[in-house]
């Protein structure tokens, strides 16, 4: 007990005996925990975006012309024994056509002038709950494709290929530069705790003297390097919150059509705190790391 | 009990400590006197582990000492309370917190670590000066401080290098009174001392060094 009064009160000293250095440092793991925080913040919306598109999934599947009635209720079956269909709703050709002219009413005049079979006959398949992602609809269009009978599959590849594709970019860039960055708070973080810790050679002597461990020694060290990283990541937080009140917010809400921006759950919140914390104590770490008769 | 057996010492070529042979009884107040650069200190660091003797052995209370590995010594200072010849306060923290670093190195539980903290701070007279800084204090008061921080902590053995060498005559009379209470409760006491008129205080266990030989020994302390 009077040892952590001991480390917190130690680390205070040091923070205000080297202002500046750690302020460079605060910055630094602040700086690359902000990023590491905005990558988060756009990878959670789309992340939100991309399941609610994909729990509205839907298949349109295109008969041939010319099924007789028997046919068409075989191949139903059939596509009902796949686990990833969870509703199917037959479209007749005059379905089709109804659901045409509700949308283009103007076009009543060419829809009737082609015919009663103008617009192919559908399935129209709703996901299982279970199978509404990306690859549960790819997968399903797979087995369906080679099924005899079935013309054409329709459910938005396109898009939903670029979604996927454009998450893992996002990703990816987000990843390299949280990485380069939190490795050089590690860095930063490791230098001002080894700069501190040679100007404090006279009192760390003393301390040996005095019969102190290496331990002992080390912890209020340690617990600067936390201090440091877990700091950093709290401004991190408000300045994360300040650019999304006043930038994401309100660009966010036109770019997601109807869905809500959202900023960090709490948990994540925590879990990036966490990250500066751990940036702190391997820089701490890393500082305090060469053996008895070198490190200081 | 501190045992030293045919201890010699060298600084490059030069010999400071030649086959120095001691025995000190527990709760047994020794004085070593001699003059400048005799070798006190020098004697006093290698019971303290802070130098390491080229021949001989070391004991402190029957744990050898002499060649110790770096990672056993706190174990071992932690029992002992070193008086330094320059002090070796930390100048930036309060008299308080000086000593009280002490206490919360050898881990002592809080309660009686106030009651201890009183009474030093009460026998050397620091009470009024307690939350100023170190640095801060006149020699006489930094030694008193340094005094303190080595007796906190109730250590087992006490070695006291020149502890009153910036002191007035009365502080220095109550500091020996503090240092016979201590030895008188079972505390071993090594004082090391260029001083004539305070080793004449100790009559009864008092070793001469010259130039790093133990010219006389005068100990009536088992008769
Ligand atoms: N680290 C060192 N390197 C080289 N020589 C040293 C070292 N420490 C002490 N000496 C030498 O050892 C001799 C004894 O030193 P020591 O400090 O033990 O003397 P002392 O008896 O305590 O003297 P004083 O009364 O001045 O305190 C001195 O001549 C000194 O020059
Ligand atoms: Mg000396």
């Amino acid at each position: 007990m009077r040892y952590l009064i001991y480390c917190f009160r130690e680390t205070g000293a040091n923070f205000l005996d080297y202002r500046g250095l750690s302020a460079v440092a605060l910055v630094t793991s602040a700086l690359s925990m902000l990023c590491v925080g905005l990558f988060f913040v756009i990878y959670v919306n789309i992340h939100e975006v991309v399941q609610a598109l994909e729990n509205e999934i839907i298949m349109d599947i295109y008969l041939d012309e010319g099924l007789a009635e028997n046919q068409i209720l075989i191949l139903e079956r059939v596509i009902l024994l796949n686990p990833e269909v969870g509703n199917l709703e037959f479209v007749s050709h005059r379905d089709a056509i109804e659901a045409y002219l509700e949308r283009y009413q103007e076009e009543e005049a060419l829809v009737a002038s082609l015919g009663e079979q103008a617009l192919p006959a559908s399935f129209m398949v709703s996901l299982a709950p279970t199978h509404r992602t990306v690859a549960g609809v790819t997968s399903l269009a797979k087995k369906i494709e080679g099924i005899k009978g079935v013309s054409e599959i329709q459910y938005g590849q396109e898009w939903i290929q670029a979604f996927g594709w454009g998450t893992r970019l996002l990703m990816l860039i987000g990843s390299i530069v949280g990485a380069t960055l939190a490795l050089a708070s590690i860095a930063i973080v490791a230098n001002t705790i080894r700069l501190t810790l040679f100007n404090r050679k006279h009192d760390i002597d003393i301390l040996r003297l005095l019969g102190a461990t290496e331990a002992f020694i080390r912890g209020p060290f340690l617990v600067e390097g936390v201090a440091l990283g877990a700091l950093g990541a709290g401004v991190s937080l408000i300045l994360l919150k300040i650019i999304f009140e006043s930038f994401i917010y309100r660009v966010g809400d036109g770019l997601m059509q109807g869905h809500a921006v959202a900023f960090l759950s709490p948990a994540a919140l925590g879990a990036l705190v966490g990250c500066g914390a751990c940036l702190g104590f391997v820089g701490a770490i890393l500082s305090l790391r060469p053996t008895r008769k070198a490190w200081v | 009990m501190i045992k030293l057996f045919h201890v010699s010492k060298h600084y490059g070529t030069k010999s400071v400590l030649n086959d120095v042979t001691l025995l000190i009884e527990k709760g047994d107040m020794c004085c070593i006197v001699g003059p400048n650069g005799a070798g006190k200190s020098t004697l006093l660091k290698l019971m303290f582990c802070q130098e390491q003797s080229d021949r001989g052995q070391i004991m402190i209370n029957n744990q050898n000492v002499t060649h110790m590995s770096q990672s056993a010594m706190p174990a071992v200072r932690q029992r002992m309370g070193f008086i330094f010849e320059d002090f070796r306060l930390m100048l930036r923290k309060t008299v308080l917190q000086n000593i009280v670093l002490a206490l919360t190195i050898a881990g002592t539980p809080h309660k009686q670590g106030r009651q201890n903290v009183d009474r030093v701070l009460e026998a050397l007279r620091l009470e009024h000066k307690k939350h100023d800084a170190a640095s801060d204090l006149s020699a006489g008061e930094q030694q008193r401080v340094c005094i303190a921080r080595a007796v906190v902590s109730d250590p087992l053995v006490l070695l006291a290098d020149e502890p009153t060498g910036s002191l007035d005559s009365t502080a220095t009379a109550e500091v020996f009174d503090l240092l016979r209470g201590m030895s008188a409760r079972g505390t071993t006491v090594v004082l090391a001392t260029q001083n004539q008129d305070v080793a004449d205080r100790f009559p009864q266990h008092r070793v001469t060094l010259n130039q790093g030989r133990m010219t006389e020994q005068r100990n009536t302390c088992g008769i």
